[in-house]
């Protein structure tokens, strides 16, 4: 069955709304415009591999400026995001097997400000550390944490992790950061007395 | 701390006021103690935020899928319609030449009877006989016109191409009854030249005499004007197929 197609609005619409409604618009704004890795990376010479994390890669930048308000559908989607794929592949030929990753600006929906400011003061190993953080959280822990940065609702976190009431959800998450918190303490006192 | 979680959640979602932001930035750079206590808070939102970045990035990536086929394959169709082309190539004049026809069914496909003369009252005996041979003819009484035919041929007083028509008439009526030889004779007789060798070109057919057919066909389509000319020109080919 030919899957439903959704306009641009909608799409937008849905990614900001946050939460559930984000996470579903996301998979469709995806698998809506896969045919442009298709066909724009038909002109080069990328495995399948490599196509998939290129337009994954994209679709990620695409989120980023949406949700930070940066793309505001002046262009339409496929416009924007053939620019952003056909840029992406020709960053890969130019820089060879090795994309840049595990920039900030890669990994984070964040203003440009607050990037610029924190690649300043940040110190590359501060910066692997932190990539690092949410790894040595339990997996509750991570799961709550993450979907409230993704807009997720107390009472949705709460029906999807199993807690009784929203308000036990956010118990929990304010306990999780906490406990984030103190381990990015114990570490930066570690160094300090190391 | 829901103080400096409330800042830094605004600090980076982009909502926190311009000139708010430059303080905070500034504080952070310019007062440790302040730092010591805000960036944690800012540095755990980050590492949020990168891992759900990265989980939204490995959640999408699994739907990625190479372009699909299309489910109908074109080899195998274009395969088949050359093996039909080919078979039909090979075989087409078993399957749309159709089998000469023979001389009975030549004639039927050719033959027309020739044209008869508007009826007319005649004023004389002799015209009467002709008109009453032409009435016969009409009528499907073959003997009956020919003795009427032959009866006014013997008047005197008929012109020689009125006689003609006569014999032209007479052929017919023969062909008719398959008295072939005097069809021939009749027609030989005619006085309308060009109908009367397409007319007997028709008999020799019927009587499968073939040399006698085509040397008629010959002769006519020695003159392109011929009233015959095309249909003679394509009895000839079929009878040469």
């Amino acid at each position: 069955m030919a899957r439903p197609f959704y306009t641009d609005e909608v799409i937008l619409a849905g990614i900001l709304e946050g939460g559930r409604q984000r996470q579903r618009f996301e998979t469709i704004l995806y698998q809506q415009f896969m045919y442009i890795a298709w066909k724009k990376g038909k002109s080069f010479r990328f495995t399948e591999e490599e196509l998939g994390d290129l337009y994954t890669d994209s679709i990620v930048s695409l989120i980023r400026q949406i949700v930070t308000e940066r793309f505001r559908g002046d262009s339409s989607i496929h416009t924007y995001l053939s620019k952003v794929f056909y840029n992406k592949c020709i960053d890969k030929v130019r820089k060879g097997s090795s994309i840049e990753t595990d920039s900030l600006e890669d990994w984070v929906q964040i203003p440009d400000y607050a990037t610029h400011f924190l690649k300043r003061i940040l110190q590359k190993e501060e910066w692997n550390f932190v990539q690092g953080l949410m790894q040595k959280l339990g997996a509750r822990c991570q799961q709550i944490l993450m979907m409230s940065s993704a807009g997720y609702k107390t009472s949705e976190i709460a029906k999807e992790m199993g807690f009784t009431s929203g308000e036990s959800a956010a118990s929990q998450k304010y306990q999780c950061r906490k406990k984030l918190i103190e381990m990015y303490r114990k570490r930066v006192n570690h160094q300090i007395g190391g | 701390m829901d103080e400096h979680f409330n800042s830094t959640a605004t600090y980076l979602n982009g909502t926190m006021p311009e000139p708010e932001r430059q303080i905070l930035e500034a504080r952070i750079e310019k007062d440790p103690e302040f730092r010591n206590q805000f960036l944690p808070y800012l540095m755990t939102e980050l590492s949020v935020a990168i891992a759900v970045q990265k989980s939204q990035w490995a959640r999408l990536r699994q739907y990625y899928h190479p372009a699909r086929k299309s489910p109908i394959k074109i080899w195998p169709w274009i395969a088949t319609l050359a093996a039909c082309l080919l078979f039909f190539l090979l075989f087409r004049q078993v399957l749309i030449e159709t089998p000469p026809r023979t001389s009975e069914e030549l004639f039927a496909a050719y033959y027309e009877p020739y044209a008869l003369p508007s009826p007319t009252r005649g004023k004389t005996t002799e015209m009467r006989q002709h008109s009453l041979g032409d009435r016969a003819m009409r009528e499907g009484r073959m003997e009956d016109a020919l003795i009427y035919y032959l009866a006014s041929l013997e008047e005197d007083s008929l012109g020689s191409y009125k006689k003609g028509s006569i014999y032209m008439q007479m052929g017919t009526a023969y062909l008719t009854l398959d008295s072939l030889d005097l069809a021939v004779t009749a027609f030989q007789k005619g006085a309308d030249a060009q109908s009367a060798m397409w007319y007997e070109a028709l008999t020799w057919l019927k009587m499968e005499r073939w040399n006698k057919t085509e040397a008629l066909l010959e002769e006519i389509l020695q003159y392109p004007e011929h009233y015959y000319y095309e249909k003679a020109k394509k009895l000839r080919e079929e009878l040469k197929n």
